[in-house]
């Protein structure tokens, strides 16, 4: 529907021009038109991929989510049946783990920082760039936001990507906020024909060009630590410059792009509060992506010992895990194995989300990888073994979906490893000890 | 007004006593019970509503509906027949209640608050409120309660053909003559925990800017039977609220030394039932439905809890013109009732104060369920004058949310 | 200096619109400039606010908190501070909070006072004008004078936005934005040069020293009178140096500087993500988890800058202050005299003896930062008395544990988390730590983790006896005793306030005064003018540790 409205908007402006009417900005340029189906601009040039990372805490009830067969056709267990309405765009890893190599099992905290940094550090402080950076750096995207990165439990640090050795990126953590990031002042609707530059934000952008020309001569007297911290702070000043020149852009059109409309939800850690959350985020990141606002997303549903909570229920998800006796008739946890299937939804209400939004024969999330991870195998014993993992979309036909991967026992870093191949990184292998990897996964690769 | 200056006489007198030294000697007097007695206990009173009951006996040809049905039939009274009414009414939004031949219809309107001119309308035709003056308009013969059982006290000790027998206690003889006029309403039709709509949204809009009422219980040990002193006082401040809207247990409040709304009666603990020896009872309230609240023959009957706090029934004899006046104030809109019909039902059933001049009842036997849980209570310099005992209840006052399913 | 200015019909036209300022390199004056070395440290949000509020006014509003929470280390948000950089979003945040803060500058009522000098044409660019506003308000914000060459970039930051925008004062406003976004302003840049009096140490700069004992002291960026000292070199030299601080110490400002310290160290960062569950403890509303913020700070302000009494006492203090909130909370009795509408009273209260809601252990603030979100946690508390306020660490705990008998509050035979936890500790592997923390936890499970005060759990009366050092204790009073004697407390304290100030750890040479220090204060009583007084009167305090491993 909304390719259809925005086609005949194209149209009618184009009949505007030729009859003369008041149109403040010449016409798009013909060659940045996107082709008949909208799955790739006029040009030829496909539209680009997009990348999400998105963490739910405490991982699955052990035993219950793998499905019986390996590679394609699998039915996917009761436990995970919620993604079933996505099930051939998506690919399930069984049988990957963290190694921690002899350091402290910082709960709640390598298995995490291992599959996003491939690096199990001493100190949880210390927290290396997130394998999203690096993907990042490859796309050199020319949009608004390098990356959004966002928090559905009201905690800003509770994310797992950082740029750079100095400390993770904090979370927003209000849908509202990211409301008026994206869409207030500075967003250009790619689709509307008029186009003026505010001169006030050429002037923006030129005052942030001249601050970040200090930078040398601060660098000239600093440490070498101190110097990766002023970088990251010239980089991060270089990204609100490149987000106002952006804004002074003419955007090239973007059929699927519309506006969402969201709610003021209360943000806390009940279930259906961060269920509300995570939806508004789920809508406001899949809309800033279909308007070419970002490429690289990253969702978080909690803190790594997740705070989740059932209502009326003393302890959150992550003291039930510990705390919740395995039923000794059905052989699980019953309230961590309901809290591990909400994630599940939660997860689908975002694939839905890309999914829904159609660019010409594809949706976003067929040219999105998004990938799903956790923190413990079997969160009850902190265990790092068997650690499920996602996959969703296709990347625009950089790797195959509907498949089931057992890597028995292999290095959870191959995941993020063939992630970052299929979206072109170029590199022979990532992580660090146990944890680096040189082999992707070529079953998925294409 | 004679009825009004018999009521009031204690209390006019003491206003009108000069000076500040008077005053000063009132306050003592205030508050003997807690300095004499080995405990005295607080209480903030967290809900007040017209007690409720009903059971298939008590409007065995149904009740008289809510407000669309009050209209309904005022418009068949005006010769319209009901199907044209009921588009009437459900038009009334749209139209300002025109006939299908599109003449605006006088009484399609309810009475209260703008009656009289509601835009061009105007209540069939008058230039006033006809509920300021109930008697131009005639009976409209409304259903009233019946049955074996209704909440209440026996304010007379005896038991007439009039008495109602306690659905919980089994004691008979209660006088609720007040519950015959409003029990088949049904926004008076209800059992606890649902609270009669227009009291409950009324308290619970007051509540956060009325000076709270308190009581207070003194005693040798309250723990046991026996002898106690029960005080009811305004404060000063508010009452807080919790997380719920519930409101909040060992909160402090100063005791208001105006001596207006100073009640002190005899009173007994037994078997943890809490009652009192009969005397006027006058509470000045801020509230949208109850300006005040005042008896005679006041009696009281209320269960201590195992939490701390207070539940149970305050009744006496309450001027029935009070209470048709914090309908009428609040109109039909928010009441949901026909005032006329309240206004002839009271008057009819008024069983108590004989008017010395018409020797008409100017007094109505009434009950009111109040809640009280437990608070800190001080003079105006500090003085502790009573505890706060007990954590109180999960769920207390107005909460609107403790009728949905959190928590459970 | 020159200017590239891509023409408006190249923007118009829809390719990159692009305005450049060329500026000359920058030199910044400094002692030596050859062997400068600069570290730096994050201005905290509330140091941001400070700033623009000390700088230009009370009136302009600052709205929003741009930076994020921070990291703690070494027990601080401070220290962590010397670790943290900005990331997009926040210097997009601290971007558009500068744009919004310059337009409230030079907001034509405010302009007046601020400016010393007019331009000849409000809708033209004057240089002379703008490099005076630039070098004035540039060295509040920066903390240092600037030097010429920095002065003419941010002027022709001015001059390109005033021929842009057609406005002087929309020239100013951009120099303003360039500064607040500028390192300068959102980092404190700290400068030194090698001691010639110690060597192997670098001390800092009579700016970065000013800095250091301004924010320090008062949690904000230094007044006139400070960068004056500076300026003349007062600073650095003793007699100079101890009467700025007796200056400073009389400031009511100087409870500024308090409150920040505490915030840090009683890690009221938690605060922001304390979820209390308000359908288990209904009375903690938002309202009452502000007001025992509140509260702590005031009993700890009043504690120990009114009464001048020692730190010690605070852990058994049965004077503080409360609202009527919180008094219905801890189930006391407060006097009320609050207007109808009006603001929320803070009455002081004196808990009676018997009372064993004492000292800061017993407010609803450690009670419950330190708690989950639906059951207190004697572990949790017992491990935050143990870091938080006698820095002390605790391992976290190893993988492969069950947990599920710890809170199985429905466990026929263990009914309190005393015995629950007994049965935990009794898996070797866990004693070793719970037997450190889960004592002093659960002399305070009498209270929910709401800070309601309660005697039992499951029905069974809670027994909040243990053991401190070898002394037994039967309940939170004479714990309180114990911890307030124990030296460990104020030692910690005054580690704290020396990291805290200096955002860093000690050497070992200054571990070692620290410990002397420490040993008086004790005997004179710890008291916390003396004890900043100390600290910032010592000359370690403006020294940074060499750092061998600086490029060029």
């Amino acid at each position: 529907m909304i390719n259809k409205n925005r086609k005949f908007n194209r149209r009618s402006l184009l009949r505007g021009a030729i009859h003369g009417s008041a149109v403040v900005m010449g016409l798009p340029v013909l060659e940045s038109f996107l082709n008949e189906n909208g799955t790739a601009f006029a040009d030829g040039s496909e539209l680009p991929p997009c990348f999400g990372s998105w963490f739910f805490g405490l991982g699955l009830t052990p035993g219950r989510w793998k499905p019986e067969i390996t590679g394609s056709g699998y039915e996917l267990p009761d436990h995970i049946g919620t993604l079933n309405p996505i099930k051939d765009k998506l690919n399930v890893f069984s049988g990957l783990q963290v190694f921690l190599d002899g350091k402290v099992n910082q709960n709640h905290i390598s298995g995490a920082q291992g599959q996003m940094t491939g690096i199990v550090t001493k100190s949880a402080a210390d927290y290396d760039e997130s394998f999203d950076a690096i993907i990042d750096k490859q796309f050199g995207a020319n949009v608004r936001f390098r990356t959004i990165e966002v928090a559905c439990d009201g905690n800003a640090s509770s994310g797992w990507t950082a740029r750079g050795k100095n400390g993770k990126t904090p979370c927003q953590i209000s849908p509202l906020e990211l409301y008026r990031r994206i869409y207030g002042e500075g967003f250009t609707d790619p689709n509307k024909a008029e186009f003026t530059p505010d001169p006030k934000v050429m002037v923006r952008q030129s005052i942030l060009s001249a601050v970040t020309e200090q930078r040398q001569q601060l660098l000239n007297s600093v440490s070498v630590e101190d110097r990766s911290r002023l970088d990251e702070y010239f980089t991060s000043l270089r990204d609100v410059e490149r987000k106002l020149a952006f804004e002074l852009e003419r955007p090239a059109p973007l059929p699927a792009c519309s506006i969402p409309n969201i709610e003021n939800s209360e943000i806390g850690t009940m279930v259906a509060q961060v269920q509300s959350t995570h939806k508004q985020f789920s809508t406001l990141l899949a809309h800033a992506l279909a308007c070419g606002q970002t490429r690289i997303f990253h969702v978080t549903l909690g803190n790594a010992f997740s705070t989740l909570r059932l209502p009326g229920e003393p302890s959150a998800y992550h003291a039930l895990t510990h705390e919740e006796p395995i039923d000794p008739g059905l052989g699980y946890q019953p309230k961590c194995k309901v809290l591990g299937e909400q994630c599940m939804g939660f997860f689908l209400d975002l694939l839905m989300a890309m999914d829904g939004i159609q660019e010409g024969e594809g949706t976003l999330l067929d040219r999105s990888i998004v990938y799903a991870f956790t923190d413990h195998g079997e969160a009850r014993l902190h265990s790092m073994k068997n650690l499920p993992v996602f996959t969703a979309g296709s990347g625009g036909g950089r790797i195959k979906t509907g498949l089931h991967v057992n890597a028995e026992g292999d290095a959870a870093t191959r995941v993020g490893f063939t992630l970052q191949k299929a979206l072109g990184v170029i590199s022979d292998r990532w992580g660090s000890e146990s944890n680096e990897v040189t082999t992707p996964f070529n079953e998925i690769l294409i | 007004m004679v009825r009004c200056t018999s009521w009031r006489a204690g209390i006019t007198t003491w206003l009108r006593i000069p000076g500040p030294l008077s005053l000063k000697l009132l306050i003592i007097s205030l508050f003997p019970a807690p300095i004499l007695a080995e405990e005295t206990r607080g209480y903030v009173i967290s809900m007040v509503h017209t007690a409720t009951y009903y059971d298939e006996q008590t409007c065995p040809n149904g009740t008289n509906g809510s407000r669309p049905d009050v209209l309904i039939r005022r418009i068949m009274n005006d010769g319209y027949d009901q199907e044209e009414a009921v588009r009437i009414v459900s038009n009334l939004r749209f139209n300002g209640g025109r006939d299908d031949q599109g003449n605006l219809v006088g009484s399609a309107i309810v009475l209260g608050v703008g009656a009289s001119f509601d835009g061009n309308q105007s209540w069939n035709g008058f230039d006033f409120n006809p509920a300021n003056v109930p008697r131009v308009l005639q009976d409209p013969n409304a259903q009233n309660a019946q049955g074996r059982y209704a909440i209440g006290l026996n304010l007379d000790g005896k038991v007439g053909p009039n008495s109602w027998e306690h659905p919980i206690t089994g004691e008979t003889g209660i006088d609720n003559e007040m519950w015959r006029v409003l029990g088949c309403w049904d926004v008076y039709y209800v059992n606890k925990p649902i609270n009669p709509y227009n009291e409950g949204i009324a308290w619970d809009t007051a509540v956060d800017a009325m000076p709270a009422w308190l009581i207070s219980i003194s005693g040798e040990n309250l723990n046991q039977d026996g002898e106690v002193t029960v005080t009811f006082d305004r404060a000063l401040n508010i009452p807080l609220r919790d997380a719920y809207g519930s409101i909040m247990t060992g909160a402090s409040f100063a005791i208001d030394p105006n001596p207006r709304s100073h009640n002190v009666f005899k009173g007994r603990i037994s078997d943890r039932i809490l009652t009192i020896e009969p005397g006027t009872f006058y509470m000045q309230g801020e509230s949208q439905f109850y300006p005040h609240l005042q008896f005679t023959e006041t009696q009281l009957r209320l269960e201590l809890n195992e939490d701390g706090s207070l539940e149970g029934h305050i009744g006496g004899y309450q001027p029935w013109r009070d209470y048709y006046h914090y309908l009428s104030v609040r109109g039909e809109t928010d009441g949901m009732i026909d005032l006329i019909g309240i206004y002839y039902d009271m008057k009819k059933y008024a069983d108590a104060e004989p008017d010395l001049v018409t020797g008409e009842n100017t007094a109505i036997s009434a009950a009111y369920f109040i809640e009280g849980v437990p608070a800190f209570h001080l003079d105006d310099e500090g003085t502790l004058l009573a505890n706060s005992v007990g954590p109180g209840p999960k769920f207390s006052g107005p909460a609107v949310s403790q009728y949905s399913n959190i928590g459970q | 200096m020159k200017f590239k200015i891509s023409s408006f019909i190249k923007a118009i036209l829809g390719t990159a619109a692009i305005i450049t300022i060329t500026i000359p390199n920058i030199a910044i004056a400094a002692e030596n400039s050859t062997n400068e070395q600069i570290t730096f440290v994050r201005l905290t949000s509330e140091q941001h606010r400070n700033s623009i509020r000390d700088i230009f006014g009370e009136s302009i509003i600052v709205d929003g908190d741009a930076g994020s929470v921070g990291v703690r280390e070494e027990g601080l948000m401070a220290v962590g501070g010397r670790r943290l950089t900005l990331s997009a979003s926040e210097v997009e945040s601290y971007e558009v909070l500068a744009l919004d803060i310059a337009s409230q500058v030079l907001d034509p009522a405010r302009r007046a006072t601020l400016l010393t000098c007019l331009p000849e044409d409000a809708s033209k660019v004057d240089d002379t004008c703008a490099s005076e506003f630039i070098d004035r308000v540039g060295l509040h914000l920066f903390r240092r004078p600037l030097s010429n060459d920095e002065i003419d970039a941010y002027a022709a930051m001015a001059k390109t936005a005033a021929q842009n925008l057609g406005s002087f004062y929309s020239g100013l406003q951009a120099a303003l934005v360039g500064m607040m976004v500028s390192p300068d302003f959102l980092f404190r840049i700290e400068r030194s040069v090698p001691n010639p009096e110690l060597p192997g140490t670098r001390r800092l700069d009579a700016w970065s020293r000013a800095s250091r004992l301004s924010f320090f002291l008062w949690n904000t960026t230094p007044n006139p009178t400070l960068l004056e000292a500076a300026r003349s070199g007062d600073l650095m030299f003793e007699a100079g140096l101890n009467r700025q601080i007796e200056t400073m110490m009389l400031s009511p400002r100087i409870e500024d500087g308090l409150r920040a310290f505490f915030s840090d160290m009683l890690a009221f960062d938690r605060f922001k993500t304390l979820d209390i569950d308000s359908n288990l403890f209904p009375k903690f509303t938002k309202n009452v988890e502000d007001e025992a913020r509140e509260q702590t700070l005031r009993t700890i302000s009043h504690h120990l800058l009114n009464k001048e009494a020692d730190y010690r006492e605070l852990l058994n203090s049965r004077e503080t202050f409360l609202t009527p909130a919180l008094a219905a909370l801890y189930s006391v009795p407060i006097p009320i005299h609050q207007e109808l509408g009006g603001r929320v009273p803070w009455v002081p209260y004196e808990y009676s003896e018997d009372h064993m809601r004492i000292g800061l252990l017993g407010q609803a603030t450690f009670l419950s930062l330190f708690s989950h979100p639906g059951a207190s946690s004697p572990t949790l508390r017992g491990k935050a008395v143990r870091e938080h306020l006698l820095c002390q660490t605790i391992p976290p705990p190893p993988g492969d544990v069950d947990f599920s008998l710890v809170r199985n509050a429905d466990h026929p035979d263990f009914k309190t988390v005393r015995d629950r936890l007994a049965q935990h500790r009794d898996n070797p592997t866990c004693a070793g730590c719970h037997m450190l923390m889960d004592p002093i936890g659960l002399a305070l499970e009498i209270f929910d983790a709401s800070g309601v005060y309660r005697t039992t759990e499951n029905g069974v009366e809670i027994d909040t006896g243990g053991e401190w050092v070898g002394q037994e204790y039967t309940d939170i009073r004479e714990l309180a005793v114990l911890l307030k004697n124990d030296p460990t407390l104020t030692s910690c304290l005054v580690q704290r306030a020396y990291n805290y100030g200096t955002a860093r750890e000690p050497t070992r040479a200054e571990v070692q005064w620290l410990n002397t220090m420490h040993l008086q204060l004790r005997e004179e009583g710890v008291r916390w003018r003396e004890l900043i007084k100390r600290i910032s009167s010592n000359p370690d305090f403006y020294t940074v540790p060499e750092i061998v491993s600086t490029e060029d």
